[in-house]
């Protein structure tokens, strides 16, 4: 169950990342360097949600494969409050509800092998 | 009894000099601190915390946690396709996004992450996790 939810919550991460990079068009006119950060940063959502299903995939105890994913969600939460509070849009507090999500669950979440323990 | 693979072993050694795997992690390593310090820079690029700045800032965690992914390929260890089919699409994609980023910029520091993304990804495809074990056949 809490894997099921560990990885529902990442996906839904990666695919609002993906969303956004789709819907570039509509924020920006061309490509420019703000445009660039702004890729780079929906990149960084992906990464957070590949990094929380390298670990679930992993499967194992393993403190830097734990604690890199915790504070990686850790501090896209922050990130994305932060944004949230400058834009005001329920999108922007709609992700960082989900950030908040996963990292409640990628802190409660236990590889398999602990739990058969 | 398990025994190292001949053929992956020499994939992951350089000329039988060097561990690859030692190399990668230094890449790796020179990849998050050229992207740390693209964070750190950002209050000196941008004078208040602007909406502008926090993209530039999530440009430089995107390089951070590419930077710990790999990471955690090489820490891993266990031969798994979809984790490197993860690892190698994730390098994959960051490297267009930073040569799209250095064509556009023309900046110095934009060619180095390419660089270190290029030898990021050339060795996720090299590298493989656990250095390729078999177990050894029972004789019948």
């Amino acid at each position: 169950m809490m894997t099921r939810a560990y990885g529902l919550f990442s996906a839904l991460i990666i695919f609002v990342a993906v969303l956004n990079i789709v819907m570039i068009g509509r924020l920006f006119n061309g490509l420019s360097a703000p445009a660039l950060w702004f890729i780079g940063t929906n990149f960084m959502g992906m990464l957070l949600g590949l990094l929380n299903f390298f670990r679930i995939r992993a499967n194992k105890r393993d403190w830097f494969i734990t604690w890199k994913s915790i504070a990686a969600n850790a501090v896209c939460l922050a990130f994305y409050i932060l944004l949230a509070a400058r834009l005001s849009t329920g999108r922007t507090w709609t992700v960082a509800a989900v950030a908040a999500l996963l990292l409640i669950t990628s802190i409660l979440w236990k590889p398999s092998e602990e739990k058969s323990e | 009894m398990r025994l190292r693979n001949p053929k992956v072993s020499r994939r992951n050694s350089l000329n039988g000099e060097g561990d690859m795997k030692t190399v990668y992690l230094t890449v790796v390593l020179l990849f998050i601190l050229l992207f740390a310090v693209h964070i750190v820079l950002t209050p000196r690029i941008y004078a208040s915390l602007s909406v502008p700045a926090m993209w530039f800032a999530g440009t430089g965690l995107m390089g951070v946690f590419l930077g710990l992914l790999n990471i955690a390929y090489i820490r891993d260890g266990s031969p798994d396709g979809m984790k490197t089919v993860m690892v190698i699409a994730s390098n994959v994609v960051a490297l267009a996004f930073f040569l799209l980023g250095a064509l556009l910029l023309g900046e110095v520091q934009a060619w180095i992450a390419v660089t270190l993304c290029t030898g990021q990804m050339a060795f996720s495809f090299l590298y493989r996790p656990g250095g390729g074990y078999r177990k050894e056949v029972e004789p019948t």
